[in-house]
């Protein structure tokens, strides 16, 4: 099957389409579970909006992306080993959908500590998936450091396009809004991390 | 003299190689192979080809970083950002042209002014290089968000690492040529002073052209010092 081959660590010889499948549904599968705490179309559209969330941050990142690993690996080698780390992290977060939707159909709602258990289960699965993705992309840049420098821009930049693409568990509970541009569009990520803590240090 | 890995860096450059020259097979050279590039600045052939698709690839790529920089407010201000940064960079790398030959002069080097003024536009090339890189990231920012001190603190950012990398790279090509040619070139005090330079002088004309984020006219004219611009007097 294509999610195990793109798992196995020589899968350096796939190309990319055979990546993109498995990307695409492990993601729209964790997708689906992070929207079933609100449940409802939610579900449907997290599970739309996941692998939008993965290829979009890549597909900006591309650019420098190539141009720090050109020296080590090679600009058009380095579209391969991005792709299928994108690849594994996504294979693997659609493994860990089980337990969180279990989570997310079990966990009470309307309440606040619901809400909050949910969003820890859903970053200690990106923390899980992304640590092995990221351990499997520094084999193979050869470069611990290159590896990191990816990972920092990458998060940088996936930060702004997940509040861009907010909400995804919902905390209104409510199921009506696949993507509302015109109020993500106000703010941004940091600004609103940096008014949090100004806002917990008053 | 050569640490082992410098050393090891140098053998790989000895064995890459270029066919030609056009600007943007220069730039793939720039990331990935830069050795015969810098022994041709170092040896004077066809520097004035190579310095002029270094010019170029300075030129193009700023243009695009600042017509990025400028679309935070569409319009007018679009087409002056396009225009100013290319002029901040490769400005800055030429004024400063003169105080790399005189700098690399005084220790010993016989580089010409030519070749001095390819491995300035080596700097201006790399640093425009690494803004493209970031432009993608800089545009997704620029249309997702409105905070202006946000994007003003990511474009200085990205103009930071941007200015390492040029600096990083003229670095690299000194010591290259200093390795193949046997007499130095910018020893490595020289070589900091002269960075600073470069900074201060960009810096400085970055304030005279402002504003760059903001709209605003091409150029006011009003004189000032970027200091006192950043203490906020």
């Amino acid at each position: 099957m294509n999610a195990t081959a793109v798992l196995r660590a020589d899968a350096s010889d796939l190309p990319l389409r055979t990546v993109l499948v498995p990307l695409v549904l492990g993601s729209a599968v964790f997708g689906a579970s992070i929207g079933s705490y609100v449940g409802g179309a939610q579900i449907l559209y997290a599970a739309i909006k996941m692998p939008l969330f993965l290829l979009s941050t890549l597909a900006i990142c591309m650019a420098l992306f190539g141009a720090l690993a050109a020296p080590v690996i090679g600009a058009a080698r380095a579209v391969g080993v991005a792709v299928r780390t994108i690849g594994v992290t996504a294979i693997l977060l659609g493994g860990l959908a089980p337990p969180l939707m279990l989570l997310g159909l079990t966990l009470p709602k309307p309440e606040p500590k619901g809400y909050q258990a949910m969003v820890l289960a859903l970053t200690a699965a990106v923390a899980i998936a992304g640590s092995i993705a990221v351990g499997r992309l520094a084999r193979e840049l050869g470069s611990r450091r290159l590896a990191f420098s990816w990972v920092a821009v990458y998060g940088f930049t996936g930060a702004q396009m997940a509040w861009l693409l907010k909400p995804w568990i919902g905390y209104t509970l409510e199921a009506d809004r696949f993507l509302p541009l015109k109020d993500n569009l106000h703010g941004n990520f940091y600004e609103a991390a940096w008014q949090t803590l100004l806002n917990l240090l008053r | 003299m050569f640490d082992l890995k410098s050393l090891q860096v140098f053998e790989s450059f000895d064995k890459q190689t270029l066919d030609s020259g056009g600007p943007f097979r220069l730039a793939g050279a720039l990331l990935r192979a830069p050795g015969p590039l810098i022994r041709d600045l170092g040896s004077g052939h066809r520097i004035a080809e190579r310095a002029g698709a270094l010019f170029f690839l300075t030129v193009a790529l700023c243009a695009g970083y600042g017509a990025i920089l400028g679309l935070f407010y569409p319009g007018t201000q679009t087409l002056f950002a396009a225009i100013k940064v290319p002029i901040i960079v490769a400005g800055s790398a030429l004024l400063c042209t003169p105080t790399l030959f005189v700098f690399n002069a005084l220790g010993g080097s016989r580089l010409s002014y030519a070749q001095t003024l390819g491995l300035a536009l080596l700097m201006a090339a790399a640093l425009g290089l690494m803004l493209a890189a970031f432009a993608p990231i800089v545009w997704f920012f620029g249309v997702s968000t409105e905070g202006r001190a946000f994007m003003a603190a990511l474009h200085l950012g990205v103009f930071a690492v941007s200015v390492g990398f040029g600096l990083r790279t003229l670095n690299l090509a000194r010591r290259y040529i200093e390795f193949r040619g046997g007499t130095p070139v910018l020893g490595t005090g020289l070589f900091l002073i002269w960075s600073a330079l470069v900074v201060l002088v960009g810096l400085q004309m970055a304030y005279w052209f402002r504003p760059l984020l903001m709209p605003g006219p091409f150029h006011s004219g009003e004189r000032g010092l970027f200091i006192s611009y950043l203490l906020g007097s």
